[in-house]
């Protein structure tokens, strides 16, 4: 993976930022936080078709607009279950990608760890990329990795929260130990909680909530774009050491009256 | 014959194909994909799978989601 790429198995991506289809105030705002964010990849849902729907679908309309299509096994609280929402997924799309969504719960929406590691080893035999949204937790993490999953996407904080980012520690623990991309899903809320995710070293964040929910959906885009190159750069460029007391800037020599 | 499609009851002529149904369900919808009993059914068997009496059938297409 260059610095200035995401390495998803075959797929390189030149934008760090991957975005969410839903909740947007229209289809033609979504399409422009599409356009605004940079993003070269698109989650999607798979649900049941409505009869008589008119006008172009999600599908033709992100295929127009040049996107990778990532379909997601959000709604499924079963390895069973999201083992075929997968396959239906990559009937319906013609793509191996999967985020691979296993929820335990209703109130807290957090991943269901034995049934992600179920479901993620079933997909990955059966010739799936699949991107787990998984809990923050490094061993978990690896799990995943060694059953040969192509990315890990752990939360920053709850799904739709908004929190930002509430462990950086084991985000930081995650991708020290990762060999495969470690993109940041769920609970980020603003442009600041995308720069920390980059410049913890973390490759990329998958949005929608942040992006959708603001008061200006295009312009938060542009911001969270702009966002992750800043983090990704700062990263790159190492930053300083911390320091518990305060060091003068100016040099302290030929100062007058002294 | 009746058989659930998409959570609801149907009436179905006997012998109806995979095929013939998602024409009649979603005849304009892109990207759809097919579950049966909870299998998924590659698009190129729609034609020759025939519903049964009681199948339970989920046809899905790509929606907003994150």
């Amino acid at each position: 993976m260059s610095d200035e790429t995401l390495q998803i198995g075959e797929l390189e991506l030149h934008s760090r930022v991957l975005l969410g289809s839903a909740m947007y105030p229209s289809t033609q705002v979504m399409l422009d936080c599409v356009a605004a964010s940079g993003t070269e990849m698109v989650t999607v849902a798979l649900r049941r078709v409505s009869p008589g729907a008119k006008g172009e679908s999600l599908y033709e309309l992100l295929h127009r607009a040049g996107v990778h299509i990532l379909p997601n096994t959000a709604g499924c609280y079963t390895a069973e279950d999201a083992v075929l929402t997968a396959q239906l997924g990559r009937e319906a799309i013609g793509t191996e990608l999967v985020k691979l969504e296993v929820i335990a719960d209703d109130q807290t929406l957090l991943p269901d760890a034995a049934g992600l590691l179920q479901a993620a080893e079933e997909l990955v035999r059966d010739g799936f990329v699949v991107l787990p949204y998984t809990n923050d937790d490094p061993v978990l993490a690896r799990r995943l990795e060694d059953i040969g999953c192509a990315a890990i996407m752990p939360l920053a904080a709850p799904i739709g929260s908004g929190l930002g980012v509430r462990n950086p520690h084991n985000l930081s623990l995650i991708k020290e130990r990762a060999s495969v991309p470690v993109i940041v899903d769920a609970g980020l809320g603003t442009a600041s909680d995308v720069t920390i995710v980059l410049e913890l070293g973390c490759d990329g964040v998958l949005l929608n909530s942040a992006v959708a929910r603001a008061g200006d959906p295009v312009m938060m885009a542009q911001a969270m774009r702009a966002a992750a190159a800043a983090g990704a750069a700062a990263f790159r460029a190492r930053r300083m050491p911390r320091k518990y007391h305060a060091e003068a800037s100016t040099p302290a020599k030929g100062t007058p009256w002294r | 014959m009746r058989a659930r499609v998409n959570g609801a009851e149907r009436e179905l002529s006997p012998g109806m194909s995979i095929g013939a149904l998602v024409n009649e369900v979603a005849a304009d919808a892109k990207a759809v994909a097919v579950a049966l009993n909870r299998a998924m059914i590659p698009r190129k068997e729609w034609s020759a799978v025939q519903v049964q009496e009681g199948d339970d059938i989920e046809i899905v297409a790509p929606f907003h989601g994150g």
